[in-house]
């Protein structure tokens, strides 16, 4: 199956609208997840309990017509709980070891407060997120396609949490924080939440559209030069690199990971076609940057205790850069 | 659309805009050109100044030039340099505000691969052709359209950033004072170059003069050489000198050197020689048929070398015997006259005659043969004395012009400067000052008498004495027209008391008349007197004593005394 550019771009206008009608506000947190999904990548979605992060993506789920699978990560939480184990069965009177596949065999997983599990079962996660396979009983199980993890995460809670590991969170495409929404449309939010009728997404597209619609993404032409630039911007957030900042050079302690790049690219093929062209730009790269970059970059001691937030590194990184772009006539 | 009139389509576009941007940068490349040149015109403008070489005309010249020049070979420059389509592609982009369409699709057109797809997922790498074939078309059309709302033109305007805007006004600001106040320095380096002109001229001349030398058959060759070597090592230092004031010292110990080789006796050997030889024409006039006729009318010419063979070829023994005795008498007239200036030719004349009287024939030709030999070794002396002369006059009036030059060029850097000298300053055309430019106004200032009365100053002496009169011409004879002390030997003028004898009430006038004392009762000869006055003059110039403008003035009137 084969989508246009113009239906891409139609369905991905309907998707979001369609959300919209469960969701208020939160465009740029919309499009972010989208892009992710259409890029080919998992979600990890970060902000204080009540945003409505589990509502945005059991609404997305909707409006995929995707099979939906929602785990609620606990302490207690095991691997086996979401991969699935092997049960004794009865088989034509024999009994028999059989495969029962857990809730990550769907399209898209709602990983609900995953740094709520411990470490070694949000590593269950790590073949299924990278290789959309699960291997259990020296047995190994592919997904459906199309498959992504949408997780969220509360940052304020600390106590029984555990962070997630580096490996992990490189395997997200994206990480979207989830702001508190401002006065208008908290008012919507509550017009919509307190009254009778609760609002219900409709599905848009399907599995099918939605790796059709992420094969057209791929075929979108970038520019040598703007390659390039994503390859330096990535290099940049190394401590080590020469043409990294200031900031970067005394508060990260390591810099993005190749999937930061592919990330890059990825989501400004997919922002390009949904902003009508045909091409990636410059701008492309840096609206994605911070979804794509702010979980890759790894702060030190000193840049922890002095508060700095890795979207101000990724900011003075762009900035940094951008100016080396300048052609002079 | 067909694929193939969208890439024509945007050729056409890139094309249209390549044009834009040479001439965008054309103009850019002006400016800096213009900033270019106005550094490098201020530079050596600087420069020039500072080793006052640079005349004013020059140096408008050389703003002008290098101004132009920079500025047309950076326009020309920035609309022909080579320039990359990447580069290009890139810069419309930017400026255009295209988000990479036109880089992307140029990339495109040169078939180049331009995803990164490989890189990213070669797993699931699977090239959908179609798709992709779709979405280059899309992206070509998509380029053509936002391309088509561009005004290109908008390239051209270019507007000069802050720091060209001041950079220009400084450089002009600094030429322009350049251009005023080193009005001294233009007009120092105006001096210096007449000098090195006077100076290159005055070695021409000098070199000249030494061809001419070597070139002299009246002279041997070891006095051709002893003269022209002394001009040639004199034209070497000139080369090699500076200032005025150098290149006068070189001509001065030049001038020195060939009065040295002068002969003081040659010349009133010569004025011997040649009225002995008028007074033997006049006892043979021309067209007798006697045997010193030849040699009397060589003799009154000067050809002394002539007069020698004349007298060497006479052959005593083909006379007769009436014909040996005139000869006789000849030479004993001729040794007469001769017995002052020349008393060895005299002689051996003598000894000739009295062996023609005697009879004894070979006697009175070997006789002959010496004074012939005698003859020719003073004429070669006298001939030597006065192509040193010769010379040392011409290197004395080379040192003149110099000064000339070098006051003239004085004269020029006073314009518009407060004259600082009181009276008259010499500036006739052959004054000898040659600091007047130094505010010095030449010596001998007066009261302001002879003020404004430029080129003639007052005359020392009513009587001014001829020019470039010659030894022994006699009369009297100008000399330059300096100032001079109103009362020497002009008219009379106010009186001036000079301090008293020591009696009370006396006083002594300082002019009036005065006790000529006896004509003719000196007992010192003037010749002698002069030639020691001369010599003190010539050692206190050599000595460096006697400023080197006022050496020419000092030589004049020594001159101007000679009888």
């Amino acid at each position: 199956m084969t989508i246009s550019a113009e239906q891409f771009r139609g369905t991905a206008a309907a998707i979001e609208a369609e959300v919209g009608q469960v969701i208020v506000g939160q465009k740029d947190v919309v499009r972010h997840v989208l892009v992710s999904i259409l890029g080919g990548g998992h979600v990890l979605l970060e902000g204080v309990p009540g945003l409505g992060k589990t509502l945005l993506i059991r609404t997305l789920g909707q409006a995929l017509a995707l099979k939906f699978s929602r785990v609620q990560f606990t302490p207690d939480l095991m691997p086996a709980d979401i991969t699935g184990t092997e049960i004794l069965a009865d088989q034509d009177g024999r009994r028999e070891f059989r495969f029962q596949p857990g809730p990550i065999f769907t399209n898209l997983l709602l990983a609900d407060e995953i740094n709520r599990a411990t470490p070694k079962t949000q590593s269950a996660l790590l073949e299924a997120m990278q290789e959309h396979s699960v291997t259990v009983a020296e047995k190994t199980y592919h997904l459906e396609e199309p498959f992504f993890v949408l997780a969220t995460q509360n940052p304020l809670e600390m106590e029984g949490t555990y962070p997630l590991p580096e490996a992990q969170l490189d395997r997200f495409f994206f990480k979207v924080n989830v702001p508190f929404p401002p006065a208008s449309e908290l008012v919507e939010i509550l017009n919509r939440t307190t009254g009778s009728l609760e609002g219900l997404a409709h599905p848009i597209a399907s599995g099918a559209d939605i790796i059709a619609m992420r094969d057209l993404a791929r075929q979108v032409p970038i520019a040598s030069h703007v390659s390039e630039y994503v390859a330096r911007l990535t290099v940049a957030t190394h401590p080590e690199s020469p043409e990294a900042p200031d900031l970067v050079k005394k508060f990260v302690r390591y810099g993005s990971s190749p999937r930061g790049a592919q990330a890059l690219i990825l989501g400004a093929k997919v922002t390009a076609l949904l902003a009508g062209r045909y091409n990636v730009s410059f701008d492309d790269i840096h609206a994605v940057a911070p979804a794509a970059l702010r979980h890759r970059l790894l702060l030190n001691f000193e840049g922890l205790a002095e508060g700095i937030r890795t979207d101000q590194v990724i900011q003075e990184l762009v900035t940094n850069l951008s100016a080396s772009l300048k052609v002079n006539g | 659309m067909d694929s193939e009139f969208l890439k024509f389509e945007f050729e056409h576009l890139f094309r249209q805009w390549s044009v834009w941007y040479r001439l965008r940068r054309s103009v850019a490349w002006l400016l800096r050109g213009l900033i270019f040149g106005l550094a490098l015109a201020l530079g050596f403008s600087l420069v020039g100044l500072a080793q006052e070489g640079l005349l004013k005309e020059e140096y408008f010249a050389l703003v002008l030039r290098f101004t132009f020049f920079s500025t047309a070979v950076a326009a020309l420059a920035g609309t022909g340099w080579p320039v990359s389509k990447e580069q290009l592609a890139r810069f419309f982009d930017q400026h255009f505000k295209l988000k990479e369409r036109s880089s992307t699709s140029l990339e495109l057109l040169e078939q180049r691969k331009t995803t990164a797809d490989e890189y990213i997922r070669p797993e699931i790498l699977n090239p959908v052709d179609d798709l992709q074939v779709s979405l280059v078309e899309k992206q070509l059309k998509d380029t053509l359209i936002v391309g088509s709302r561009v005004r290109p033109q908008a390239l051209f305007f270019l507007q000069m950033t802050r720091s060209q805007v001041i950079l220009v006004g400084s450089l002009v600001v600094g030429l322009v004072l350049v251009g005023v106040f080193g009005e001294p320095l233009f007009q120092r380096a105006r001096q210096q170059r007449l000098t090195s002109q006077a100076i290159a001229q005055e070695a021409a001349r000098l070199e000249a003069l030494a061809e001419h030398i070597r070139a002299d058959e009246k002279l041997t060759p070891a006095q051709r050489q002893e003269i022209a070597q002394t001009l040639e090592e004199a034209v070497k230092k000139l080369n090699e000198a500076q200032t005025t004031e150098q290149s006068v010292a070189v001509l001065a110990s030049a001038e020195n050197q060939l009065r040295a080789l002068e002969n003081e006796q040659a010349q009133e050997q010569a004025e011997g020689l040649q009225n002995a030889g008028k007074r033997l024409l006049e006892e043979n006039p021309a067209g007798s048929d006697t045997p010193l006729q030849s040699f009397a009318q060589n003799l009154a010419e000067g050809d002394y070398l002539g007069a020698s063979q004349d007298l060497a070829n006479l052959d005593v023994s083909q006379l007769s015997q009436e014909e040996i005795g005139s000869l006789a008498d000849q030479l004993e007239e001729a040794s007469r006259t001769l017995e002052d200036s020349n008393p060895e030719l005299a002689q051996q004349m003598a000894e000739a005659a009295q062996a023609l009287r005697d009879g004894n024939i070979q006697e009175a030709q070997q006789a002959l043969q010496q004074a012939a030999q005698a003859l020719a070794n003073t004429g070669q002396q006298i001939a030597q004395s006065q192509a040193a002369s010769q010379a040392a006059g011409q290197v004395s009036q080379g040192q003149d012009r110099l000064i000339q030059a070098g006051g003239s060029q004085g004269q020029q850097a006073q314009v518009g400067q407060p004259g600082q000298g009181q009276g008259s300053q010499m500036q006739g055309s052959n004054n000898q000052s040659g600091n007047s430019s130094q505010g010095t106004g030449g010596s001998g200032a007066g009261e302001g008498e002879s003020a404004g009365q430029e080129g003639q100053g007052p005359e020392a002496g009513a009587d001014p004495i001829g020019q470039d009169n010659k030894a022994g011409d006699g009369g009297m004879r100008s000399y330059e027209e300096i100032f001079a002390p109103q009362r020497l030997g002009g008219s009379g003028g106010e009186e001036v008391n000079l301090p008293g004898s020591g009696q009370p009430g006396d006083q002594i006038m300082g002019q009036g008349d005065t006790t000529p004392g006896d004509p003719n009762a000196s007992r010192v000869p003037y010749v002698d007197v002069l030639a020691e006055y001369t010599e003190a003059y010539r050692q206190a110039i050599e000595s460096g004593q006697v400023p080197v403008t006022m050496r020419a003035l000092v030589r004049k009137y020594f001159s101007s005394l000679e009888p």
